[in-house]
């Protein structure tokens, strides 16, 4: 017994390690740089809580990404919530050659993060790209899609928004799960298909909406390597994202302490966010056997 | 049964040591460079050349492109496992290296490099607190390179005056069309470029060359400003706008199809990246040519900014640094190696590099031009002296978003004199 207990912690342990060194290390040690100043080469000086002093009032270009991130997480997580349970409703249906689509539209999420889709991106958007050369064969002037601060950010979120594959498999499993008794029984009750949608459907998979929306406002705050890629972060920091700013920080200006310190807000901000929709989940997810909160 | 032992001894003892030996002598450089296909291509033969020369010292080629260069590299000064020997940005000192101690002094090394053979003046200008950061591999001066096309086409002579560049931009909108443009900035240039017209205005430079401060006036700042914007309204330059529609706002021009299509009549250029702005024309290097440096009639300085531009330094954590010294004096003062590399880095600093090149004929003739003409503009005092921390990437950023913000007309030179000169000075005083 303690033999195989042993052998079991030894198969774990490159786990385990591989968190300790990677993981929990950087987290605790970019903790305690947030209250110094490290230009990264050389070391770190103590200089209390004053990053975030900076932060807060002294520091235009942190509201800026702040409020970029924050109207960005809020339009993609609806937007991508909503056609991936659209699409997943779609597929959910026994047609034919549906495995096909299944996988079509799974294939812009195994795509949509690299570096290659979001180049593709930016020549579809670009001043002379296929978008407007579109949009000019049916009389609409180009639009400077990437030089324009109204537009440039709808270019990130278009991208992001076409990613839905991730959430839409996760809702496909959900919808197949609902009984099919619940929509016979509703039928012979006379509901129609959106009646059946509101009342059925979506009371069942709240809890898997709950678990994409959470995944999904993770990744939307750490969203990285679009807005780099395709728009630079620009133009004038339209499309200038907290995981930017902390790049930027980081790497470009060798501000160690003031990176880590932005790291933890995003991190509080993040942990912020979902605590109040786990407390609000109480209100509108519903859990099996939960018959008293469903009532 | 004593002898066997002592013989069993010995001959472990003579292996062990024969090992060492070998071992010693072994040595494992990493060099790392950024920059285009042509100079990679042209240091990977170098490096096998210098491997034949030296056996028992192998080098490990990391490159890469410029974007993303420093980032790695700051990531590996972070944790200490930076190459051996490194190609650096003379504009990068402050940061890793603000008292001099960040890269290993080469002055240790003057038996391995040959330091006589670089100018005295460009030793000291990559030494700090005494302690030299690395040997300058070549020096750079931004001029005017045009692509003949266009001209031509438009039949305009190339200015040699502001006046007669407003003139000519007029001129080719008239008769080539809204698409064309006598020059494209690139992200730096667009404030160099009108920096340039400023400094032969006012003969002062915005940063102090000597101490880490603003020595412009409100004024004089406005009036760059204002002149920039002179530019593009006036059609002279790509504007950052029209620039970053196109998908750029930094690309290099030779990666800009307007470019590539003719429509851009020029690029106010570094003379050491020149030749690589004709690798996507067409016709190639005989589709550029050197205009005269446009000045301002009597101006006291061109303002043109020439300086040592990179260096390649030694890791203070390098094991193998005597490997690392040779290696760098055989890329920047050995004949075979200066056949090889040519000008794909600069025109090199050494007296031997600079001679193999210039007898053999090595140098294209507009890159013999462009240095000519920096060079000329050096022997009359007309290149003024830049800080290092022009360059600071912190001061660029500041640059930039001033410029966009311009270029946006999110301000005016009036609003953005004030606020450069006081975020300027802000910057300086922490650095």
């Amino acid at each position: 017994m303690y033999e195989s207990k042993r052998l079991g912690y030894l198969f774990v342990m490159p786990f385990i390690l591989g968190i300790l060194a990677f993981n929990l290390f950087p987290f605790a040690a970019s903790f305690a740089l947030s209250f110094t100043d490290y230009p990264l080469i050389g070391s770190p000086t103590y200089i209390g809580l004053e990053n975030y002093e900076k932060m807060v009032f002294d520091d235009d270009l942190f509201w800026k990404s702040l409020t970029v991130t924050v109207s960005f997480a809020l339009i993609v997580v609806p937007a991508r919530l909503a056609v991936a349970l659209f699409i997943a409703q779609v597929l959910n249906f026994k047609l034919r050659g549906i495995n096909f689509f299944r996988a079509a539209y799974y294939l812009p999420t195994i795509l949509g993060g690299s570096i290659a889709i979001s180049v593709m991106w930016k020549f579809l958007f670009q001043q002379k790209g296929l978008v407007n050369i579109i949009l000019d064969t049916v009389g609409i002037d180009p639009i400077p899609w990437l030089a324009n601060e109204r537009y440039a950010v709808w270019t990130i979120v278009a991208l992001n928004t076409w990613q839905f594959g991730a959430a839409m498999v996760i809702f496909l499993a959900a919808l197949q799960g609902v009984p099919k008794s619940l929509y016979e029984a509703a039928e012979i009750d006379g509901a129609s298909f959106w009646q059946q949608f509101r009342s059925v459907t979506l009371p069942i998979i709240t809890p898997v909406i709950f678990f994409n929306m959470i995944m999904q406002i993770v990744n939307c705050f750490q969203e990285f390597n679009a807005p780099y890629m395709i728009t630079e972060g620009g133009p004038l920091y339209s499309t200038y994202f907290m995981a930017i700013y902390i790049y930027d920080e980081a790497f470009k200006y060798f501000n160690m302490g003031y990176a880590s310190a932005l790291s933890w807000v995003l991190f509080f901000l993040i942990v912020a966010i979902a605590g109040v929709l786990f407390w609000s989940s109480k209100y509108w997810v519903f859990y099996s056997g939960e018959k008293e909160k469903a009532r | 049964m004593f002898k066997r032992k002592t013989l069993a001894a010995l001959t472990f003892t003579a292996l062990v040591s024969l090992t060492s030996a070998a071992f010693a002598e072994d040595a494992s450089i990493r060099f790392a460079w950024w920059g285009n296909e042509a100079r990679a291509a042209n240091t990977l033969k170098v490096i096998k050349l210098f491997e034949e020369k030296n056996p028992g010292i192998t080098v490990k080629a990391e490159y890469s492109g410029y974007d993303g260069y420093q980032t790695r590299l700051s990531t590996q000064f972070a944790g200490g496992t930076e190459p051996d020997v490194m190609q650096v940005l003379l504009a990068w000192l402050p940061m890793f290296s603000k008292k001099g101690d960040g890269f290993e002094d080469i002055n240790k090394f003057s038996s391995l490099i040959n330091l006589e053979e670089f100018p005295k003046t460009t030793l000291e200008q990559v030494s700090i607190n005494g302690k030299m950061q690395g040997v300058p591999i070549g020096s750079t001066g931004f001029l005017f390179l045009y692509n003949k096309e266009p001209w031509q086409k438009a039949k305009i002579d190339y200015p040699k005056t502001w006046d007669e560049l407003f003139e000519a931009a007029k001129l080719m909108r008239e008769r080539l069309g809204d698409d064309y443009y006598p020059l494209d900035p690139t992200t730096q240039g667009s404030f160099l470029i009108s920096l340039s017209w400023a400094m032969q205005k006012y003969n002062v430079n915005f940063i102090d060359p000597d101490e880490p401060k603003v020595s412009m006036s409100e004024e004089q700042v406005a009036d760059w400003l204002r002149f920039f914007k002179r530019l593009e309204n006036e059609h002279v330059l790509v504007s950052i706008k029209a620039r970053t529609a196109m998908g750029g706002a930094s690309k290099p021009t030779s990666q800009m199809p307007d470019w590539v299509e003719g429509k851009w009549g020029g690029v106010y250029s570094q003379d050491s990246t020149l030749t690589s702005r004709a690798d996507t024309l067409t016709g190639g290097l005989d589709q550029l040519e050197v205009g005269p440096y446009i000045m301002l009639p009597d101006a006291k300085t061109a303002g043109t900014m020439s300086r040592t531009g990179f260096i390649y330094s030694i890791s203070k954590h390098s094991k193998q640094q005597e490997a690392a010294a040779k290696f760098i004096n055989f890329l920047t003062t050995d004949a075979e190696a200066a056949r090889i590399i040519g000008t794909s880095r600069a025109i090199p600093a050494s007296k031997t590099q600079w001679d193999v090149l210039t007898k053999e004929n090595l140098i294209p003739p507009i890159q013999k031009i462009g240095t000519g003409q920096i060079m000329e503009l050096d022997e009359e005092g007309l290149v003024p002296r830049f800080s290092l921390y022009f360059e600071h990437p912190l001061i660029y950023k500041l640059l930039f978003n001033t410029f966009e913000e311009l270029s946006f007309d999110k301000t005016t030179p009036e609003e953005a004199a004030p606020k450069l000169i006081k975020e300027a000075t802000r910057i300086l005083s922490r650095l």
